[in-house]
């Protein structure tokens, strides 16, 4: 009874003993916050790292160390390391979900290898969700690895084939490597899903356009553009100038063709009256017979 | 024959024929020269100016011929030749017409190339077929004139070599003294004035009397109202609609003007075309700041970011193909500090545009402007690495590549002047990504630096084709370049990360493929290869 007694009472001293540094972790966080709602985000900075050294898996540190990281000290690779190890721990943890999904948005421009690495994490924690899947193919476009951001953007369109994004980033991807008419192909897959869509139909006709030079189906796509984007709207007036555009280029293209036969036609004729004079002056300087013996 | 027989009109004869083998090759030279700003000078204009001048000669021989023996006489010879001349003096007047009549300047669309060739045939067939033509008879009617028993191979033996040997003199003379002194109307009128003041002497000497004296004055005056027409003549290309024409000139290798027109989105944008462009350029300026608006000269400025800089303050730089110096203007723009710049270019009147039009200046301690010819150069640097970037930018022509600055000994040469680390940059005008001169070019500098690079510079028909001497480029250092406060920075920011999208690397061939080299590298041929793919693009129905 008596070593009973002694081992509840550590457990309880233990027990009293986290309890007590638990709270001065909460004190730290909540003193860090004042600190920083003050404006001295160095000190609030310095005692949520203190915090963290102190207690690194306490949820209430990781999130506010992290959120003062990316917030105040835009340093988004050291708030990713942190957010990365707390998330393997605790997956649940929404806020924490949230606050990775800050670092992926905004490290997309300028630093997109983090990028790619944020929305990683994401997909394996949510794999049903579309976005993040979207989110690192666009990633790994901005780094060039385009076989995985084909890859990638396939797989979405299966998944999830009224998706419009993965269509539009996936012909991106066809057009940068040289083959407009799987970009066409693919912005024709969109239509299919999504009939009224009129930005797939502008993208589709500027692909026929400017890549494809069919200039008839690219008029026709114009058109359908202009007649399903809202009136007024921006996509509207894009649709209606692009269709000038494309009925002048088809014209340009008519009109050089009709030039080209034409002058096919004045190269018969020239060479024709040519070969003409020549036959005649032949015929008129034929040499005169030799005198009969 | 009357007067055929005297030795001074014997001697005349000969003269003629000089004269007039002199004026067939002025002709010939000039008429390229001639057609350039509305058909270019490609392959095909000079082949269909040789062809047809070929075929124009072989019928003038055969016709001659046949007309001589019917008529015997030297008023006939000198009659055509004063037809031929008075043809020669009326081209300068109307090639420009002629050709804007089969072709205007809104349908010289680029790419449409298989358009211009047969409109340059045309023009050739119209314009100097028939002068050529009669040219073409003058050496057998001379022959004919001259020839005496027992003397035909001697007579035709003179006669030939004197009129090649006034080809010759008139090739050599068309392209060092006569298109450069004269310009090209100036070089037709003259070998027009040559054959009038032939002709006319010719007509007088054989039969002086009161009408032929007639008939000469009033083709001397016909004669000189031409010349007076040429020398009054308007600018020799007018400006297709939105393009205002700043300033025309001949160079000896080219027709040049330089246009201003707006930019897609607006901006002022001053250009320097050559030969038939209309809407393509060689060089060009953004009148609102440095970078021209994603063409691929901002692409080479991207470059640097691959060696250091902005940290790195030491960049020294060669480009071959200055043009007016647009590169260096952007490198000096942006990364100033202890920049030097060494830039070739081989028309000294280019170099002079730069100047006037351009902003190219013309003393500054951080720019060394080299008339040479960019292989040459290349050649006769002493050995040793010196630079930071090598660009190459060399078009002769419209979009030729000059073959001997795409081979693997031209890449081999830049590589040894390189530094570690250095980078080789090429501009590869190409109409398609699959095209066989863009893999060609790209495999061959793959050979030499063990691998390369290729950006699709988007929404223009170009490539920038790179590769690093001894060192694998790291890429990312485009994906998310520092911050600046320099203007239009963040443009090239954005430059830097779309340039990564597109950007694919390129292996050297396993069995080492067929790289281009000084010994084989058909360029123009691959060049006309993705021109006309385009063109039967726009063309077919």
């Amino acid at each position: 009874m008596t070593n009973v007694k002694a081992i509840a009472v550590v457990l309880l001293l233990l027990a009293g003993a986290a309890s007590v540094r638990a709270d001065e972790v909460g004190e730290a966080v909540k003193a860090a916050r004042a600190a920083i709602r003050e404006g001295d985000v160095d000190a609030g900075l310095a005692r949520l790292e203190q915090a963290y050294e102190t207690a690194p898996t306490d949820p209430r540190v990781v999130q506010n160390y992290a959120w003062a990281l990316i917030v105040h000290r835009d340093d988004l690779t050291r708030a990713f390391e942190i957010l990365y190890e707390h998330l393997e721990r605790s997956p649940e943890d929404e806020y924490s979900r949230g606050l990775m999904r800050k670092i992926a948005a905004e490290a997309m421009e300028a630093d997109p290898a983090l990028a790619r690495n944020a929305w990683f994490l994401l997909r394996r924690l949510d794999p049903s969700a579309r976005e993040p899947l979207f989110q690192w193919a666009l990633a790994s476009y901005r780094l060039g690895d385009r076989a995985a951001a084909r890859s990638a953007l396939r797989e979405l369109i299966d998944r999830f084939p009224s998706y419009a994004d993965p269509y539009s980033l996936l012909a991106k991807v066809w057009l940068d490597e040289g083959r407009p008419e799987r970009a066409a192909d693919t912005y024709r897959d969109l239509i299919v899903q999504r009939p009224g869509d009129a930005t797939a139909r502008l993208k589709l006709a500027n692909t026929l356009l400017w890549e494809l030079r069919d200039y008839d189906a690219a008029v026709e796509e114009f058109a359908a553009a202009t007649d399903l984007a809202p009136p007024g709207s921006e996509i509207a007036a894009e649709a209606a100038a692009q269709l000038a555009n494309a009925k002048e280029q088809k014209a340009l293209a008519e009109r050089l063709r009709a030039r080209n036969r034409t002058l096919g036609h004045w190269l018969l004729a020239i060479l024709g009256v040519y070969f003409g004079i020549a036959f005649a002056l032949t015929a008129l300087t034929r040499p005169a017979p030799p005198a009969e013996a | 024959m009357k007067g055929a027989s005297a030795p001074g009109f014997r001697i005349w004869l000969l003269l003629t024929a000089f004269f007039s083998g002199f004026s067939v090759m002025v002709l010939e030279m000039a008429a390229v020269r001639a057609m350039a700003p509305y058909f270019g000078a490609s392959t095909y204009t000079w082949t269909n100016v040789i062809g047809v001048i070929l075929a124009a000669l072989s019928v003038g021989y055969f016709l001659g011929g046949r007309l001589i023996d019917r008529r015997p006489r030297a008023g006939v010879l000198y009659g055509i030749l004063l037809a031929g001349a008075l043809l020669c003096l009326l081209l300068p007047l109307v090639v420009r017409d002629v050709s804007r009549w089969l072709l205007p300047a809104a349908d010289a669309a680029e790419g449409a190339v298989d358009l211009v060739n047969r409109a340059s045939l045309v023009a050739t067939l119209i314009l100097f077929a028939p002068p050529v033509f009669l040219l073409g008879m003058i050496s057998p009617m001379t022959i004919r004139l001259l020839v005496r028993p027992g003397q035909v191979g001697d007579v035709s033996g003179r006669v030939f070599a004197g009129s090649t040997v006034g080809s010759i003199l008139g090739t050599f003379a068309t392209t060092f003294w006569l298109v450069p002194g004269l310009g090209t109307r100036g070089t037709l009128a003259l070998a027009g004035a040559v054959l009038t003041g032939t002709a006319i002497v010719g007509l007088l000497l054989a039969a002086f009397s009161r009408r032929t004296v007639a008939a000469t004055a009033g083709a001397a005056v016909a004669a000189v109202l031409l010349i007076v027409g040429v020398a009054r003549a308007g600018p020799l290309k007018t400006a297709a609609d939105g393009l205002v024409q700043i300033a025309e000139f001949e160079s000896a290798y080219q027709y040049l003007r330089v246009v201003e027109t707006k930019d897609r989105d607006g901006t002022p944008l001053r250009m320097l075309q050559i030969n038939e462009a209309e809407a393509a350029y060689q060089s060009v300026m953004r009148l609102d700041g440095v970078l021209t608006g994603g063409r691929y000269y901002d692409y080479y400025s991207i470059l640097p970011l691959l060696l250091g800089a902005p940290e790195r303050t030491d960049l020294r730089v060669l480009v071959i193909g200055l043009a007016t110096g647009t590169i260096p203007r952007q490198l000096r723009h942006f990364y100033p500090e202890g920049l030097e710049v060494t830039g070739v270019e081989i028309d000294p009147e280019v170099v002079e545009a730069g100047h006037e039009y351009f902003d190219l200046p013309r003393d500054a301690e951080w720019l060394d402007i080299r008339v040479a010819d960019g292989r040459v150069f290349l050649n006769q640097q002493p050995a040793g690495p010196r630079y930071d970037l090598i660009v190459i930018d060399a078009f002769s022509q419209e979009y030729y590549i000059p073959f001997h600055l795409a081979t693997e000994e031209a890449f081999r040469e830049a590589k040894s002047l390189l530094r570690e680390g250095g980078i080789l940059a090429m501009n590869v005008a190409s109409y398609q990504i699959d095209s066989r001169l863009l893999e060609a070019i790209e495999k061959t500098v793959a050979n030499v630096f063990g691998r390369a690079w290729r950006v699709d510079v988007r929404g223009y028909p170009n490539w920038m084709v790179f590769a690093m001497k001894d060192a694998k480029p790291e890429m990312t250092r485009l994906v998310n370049p520092p911050r600046r406060v320099v203007p239009e920075w963040d443009d090239l920011r954005t430059i830097a990360a779309e340039a990564v999208t597109s950007a694919v690397e390129i292996e050297p061939p396993a069995d080492g493929g067929s790289p281009l080299t000084d010994d084989r590298a058909p360029v123009e041929r691959l060049t006309d290869e993705s021109v006309r793919r385009e063109s039967r693009a726009v063309l077919t129905e």
